[in-house]
This record gives structure tokens, sequence and C-alpha cells, in this order.
């Protein structure tokens, strides 16, 4: 099936929304609570609310990060400071009731059951979750007028998602839910690089996506980088981008209070025909070394933009990512349009086109470092070799 | 006998390489040499540049040799002394010579990228195994900035 592009919007959602109007490239944002204030996001127009999806960011309920302290409805608000031993009896309902009614008065296009961030394995993962949100959330939807579509918000971890017990029982707890029509799914990877070169992770996150779309639920795929090429395989029915990295990789610790403040990254250009951003410093070694490197920065207004010799590369300007959503929606766009094994075929060959890019920049001495370089594209390939191996799409 | 820390492979460099002679200056030349040098494209462990006189203020490249030294990770270290090709004429990749046999074996890699691989002892006795052509910086910007760094601290010191 064809799937949608989604935005996920930081504080910087007013480019999401210009890019969306003036280049079409997706069809809604993801709203995260913690970068924009509730009155903001009740002045957003109408047509952009019915569209998007708000995250309540509930993650650390004890933890008003930034615009969080706006809602009345997070939890340490609701109940005067959370504490989880009371939570579930006394306030539970209160902020469920509260998220609930904001997400249906603004018209979301889904309604968010939040989910409690909880690292590891833990084995009171389910029981938690039901008692914070899951269960008021269910009623408070329940008691609300109309038919409104409930998403579970879900994170899920490196070692959650490795072991396949524990993503069983998970399945087993989402697909018995009744009144949930789909997950809004978020997958933190543990490594520390830009982009996830764990071909085991990328398989298993594939896989469970799977699994989900085929008990017929919704699956929002949240927090992705350029992986979300590679993650269309599993037939999610939206993936996202962002404008900063903490909109393209799910960090806990970005939603801790003791998050210290980190120097703003060198900027990075999108090469889609690389499946890789790669650092302006790097650009005139590529445009110098490489036989017809300059073909391999894509065309487009904001390129044109950059590339005037009194452009200021920084990585706070919105060319960038303006940029980045024009390359990276084009290429998802033409996905979408395929199914199965064409899709894979097509994605297979997206990421050996890369890999062929690389080859050809190592050839001619371009050493790049392990965040530029396509030292990625092998862990990719070997996962969506290895799913659609299980597909059946191999021969 | 290899080097106990990264800082004694620095020292050692420092007191042992002959980087007027490289960067083929006369006697009386200024020579800006500086470690860690911030705000260019990574961190050079050290960076040497000909400083131009009043009259050569107005060289449009000026003659630099930065320098990563590891102690091992050639790979790494090759990364790293490629980033600093983007503001410097030479690049060099300088490592512990009781470990560099892989490197060396890797010779073809350091001469495709244009980069400098030199082995040095504890005793300050060193090798070249890989001398890279002279080739201007990638970045113009990048080299605005590093001349920047070079007039502002050599103004400072006059």
């Amino acid at each position: 099936m064809k799937f949608d592009i989604y935005h996920q919007a930081g504080f910087r959602y007013q480019w999401n929304i210009q890019s969306i109007n003036d280049d079409g490239t997706g069809d809604g944002i993801i709203i995260g609570a913690r970068s924009v204030e509730k009155d903001k996001v009740e002045q957003l127009p109408l047509k952009v609310r019915k569209k998007a999806i708000f995250d309540p960011q509930f993650f650390l309920p004890a933890v008003p990060k930034g615009q969080l302290a706006t809602y009345d409805f997070f939890p340490h608000l609701a109940s005067d400071g959370f504490s989880s031993s009371d939570y579930a009896d006394e306030s539970a309902g209160i902020s469920a009731s509260g998220c609930v009614a904001f997400q249906v008065q603004n018209r979301f296009r889904h309604v968010v059951i939040p989910t409690r961030y909880m690292a590891g394995m833990p084995g009171d993962f389910i029981k938690t979750q039901n008692s914070l949100f899951v269960v008021p959330f269910l009623e408070a939807i329940a008691s609300q007028d109309g038919d409104h579509s409930a998403l579970l918000q879900l994170v899920v971890t490196d070692n959650m998602l490795k072991d396949d017990e524990y993503t069983a029982d998970l399945l087993n707890w989402i697909t018995g839910l009744e009144g949930v029509a789909g997950v809004y799914l978020i997958a933190e990877h543990n490594g520390s690089s830009k982009q996830i070169k764990d071909a085991d992770f990328l398989y298993r996150l594939l896989r469970f996506t799977l699994a989900l779309r085929q008990n017929d639920m919704v699956v929002v795929l949240g927090y992705l980088n350029t992986e979300a090429v590679l993650l269309s395989l599993s037939d999610p029915s939206v993936v996202t981008m962002g404008v900063y990295e903490n909109t393209r990789a799910f960090k806990i610790r970005t939603f801790e209070d003791n998050d210290t403040k980190q120097r703003g990254p060198s900027p990075r250009l999108y090469m889609a025909r690389c499946l890789q951003w790669i650092d302006r410093n790097y650009h005139g070694a590529i445009e110098r070394r490489l036989p017809g490197g300059k073909e391999l920065f894509d065309q487009n207004k904001y390129q044109a933009i950059m590339f005037r010799p009194s452009f200021k590369w920084h990585f706070s300007k919105p060319e960038l990512y303006k940029h980045h959503f024009v390359e990276l929606s084009r290429q998802l766009r033409q996905i979408s349009e395929l199914e199965g094994r064409a899709r894979f075929k097509h994605v297979k060959a997206i990421i050996e086109a890369a890999m062929k890019n690389f080859k050809k920049m190592d050839e001619s001495g371009i050493v790049l470092d392990q965040d530029n370089d396509g030292s990625h594209l092998a862990a990719w390939m070997t996962a969506g070799n290895e799913f659609a191996k299980d597909q059946g799409w191999q021969n | 006998m290899s080097f106990a820390s990264e800082q004694q492979l620095v020292d050692r460099a420092i007191e042992h390489l002959p980087i007027r002679q490289w960067l083929k200056m006369p006697d009386d030349a200024t020579l800006f040499q500086r470690t860690e040098v911030q705000g260019l494209f990574g961190v050079p462990d050290l960076l040497a540049v000909h400083a131009p006189s009043e009259q050569m203020k107005r060289r449009r490249i000026l003659p630099s040799i930065a320098f990563e030294m590891k102690l091992s990770d050639w790979r790494r270290g090759l990364a790293q002394a490629f980033r600093y090709r983007s503001f410097a004429t030479f690049s060099f990749l300088v490592l512990d010579n009781t470990r560099a046999k892989s490197a060396v074996a890797n010779t073809d890699r350091f001469k495709r990228a244009n980069i400098g691989l030199i082995g040095i002892n504890v005793d300050g006795s060193f090798e070249v195994y890989v001398w890279p052509e002279k080739e201007s910086p990638f970045s113009a910007r990048l080299h605005a900035a590093l001349a920047e760094i070079v007039r502002n601290e050599t103004d400072a010191a006059n």
C-alpha cells in the first residue's frame, strides 16, 4: 500500500509546514508537545491540524521539559508532581481526559495514547503502560462523542526488538487492545553514529512493523532519518522525516532535565544519491577529486541558494532542511508507488547506487569519516535482503 | 620501544620533524606552529604555517602542514588527516613507528588520498613512508579561516 510522509516537527515546525505547503514534501506533521506551546498548537490553521498527529511526549512524566510545562494535562502538572505509585489511582484519569479532549477539540487525525519511556526490557512494561496511560486514555476516548482513531505510542528499545519473546508479548498485547487502530512506533537505537549501522536492529524493526501491519494496524514510524527508505519495505502507513537530528533519531536524554546543551553540529547536506548527509566541508573534495562529482549534488531551488558564494552555511539555516525534504520526499514518493517485490527491487537499486557512489569517492582518494561515509549501507542491504528472503522477494 | 602516550608522540614530533625545511622557509621567516587548533575542520594535533611577511600578506595560499598523531588506528587517523586538507596544503598522519606496519601495508590508500604517512620512534628518528604532493586546500573558506587565525595570532604577538 502507499504510505504517507509526515514531518516529525520540533521547534522549527514552521519550516515543516512551509515545506509541505510550498514544495509538497509531506502529508502532515507530527507536533511534539515539548517544542510547541499549547496556545500555538491551537492557533495552527485547521487544515494543518486536521492532517496532524499530536505527540503528547509523556515519555518522562515527571519532567515537564520545554513547552511541556504549558500543557496542564502533562502528568507532572495534572498530578501536582508525578509519582508512579499514586498516579494511576489519583490523576491518570484527569490527565487522560484533558489530553484526549485537547486532541479531539483540535481535530487531529488520530488520538495518540502516550507512552512512558522504559529502558532495557522491563518485566512490568505492559502493566505499567496499561495502568498509567492505555486504560485511562481508552476510557477517555470512549467518553468522547463520535469515532476517533486511537494510536498507541510505543517506544521500543534496541533490547526489546532483539528479543523474540519480548516482541511477541508486545504484539499480543497491542493487537488485543480494543479500540486501538494502530501504533505510533518509535524505535530507539543505542548506536552513537548518525546513521543506523546495525543490520539486526533494522531487520527486526522491519519484521515488527510488518507484523503490526499484517494485523490490520496503522503504523506510523516516528523519528526516522534516511533509513525511512529501507523501512518502507515493511509496508508502514506513515514514515517520517525531520529538521534537526533530535527529530530524526529518538534519544530519551533530550527529554531529560539535565540534558546538556550540545555545540551546534557542522552543516551537512542531504545527498540523495548517497543516502547520506555529508558535511559541507567535504564538498570541495568531492567536487575537485571525483570526476563528475558536482553531479552528486541534487539540483533544486534550495541547492541553488546554498551554492551561491554569498551563502553563509550554518546548521540552523532552513535551506539545508528544505532541500532534504524535497529530495527525500521525492525518493519516498517513488517508493510509495510500488509494492512488495517491486518496492524491494527499487529500494535495493537505490542502496546499490549509493554504495557505488561511495566506492567511486574512495577510488578518487576521498576519505570520509564514519558519520559521512557509506558504512551504513552494507547493514541496510543485509537487513533488506534478509527481510526480502522472508517475504520470498529474492527470486 | 613504543610511545607511552599520544602526548609523548606529539612532543617528539614537534621536537624532531624538520617542519621549516618541509615548508621551504627561509631562516628569517616566521613559523606559526600550534597544537590542537580549533575552529577549522577537525582539530589537528599540530598545525604549522609559513606565516606571511608584510610583503607576502597578499599571498593567495599559505604553505601549511597539518598533522594528525596517533598511537594506533591508522584508518581513523587517515580520515582525520583528510579533513585537514580542506584548509592546509599538506596533511600527514604520524604514527608510532612500532605500530605502523598495518598502515605501511596500505600506503596506496594514503597515496590515493594524497595524505602523508610518517612513522616516528621514541628516540625521535622517523621514516616518511608517503610524501604527499602539494595541493591547494579543498575549501577556500576554511583556508581563509586558517589565514585569519594566523593573522590574528601573529599580529597579537607583534
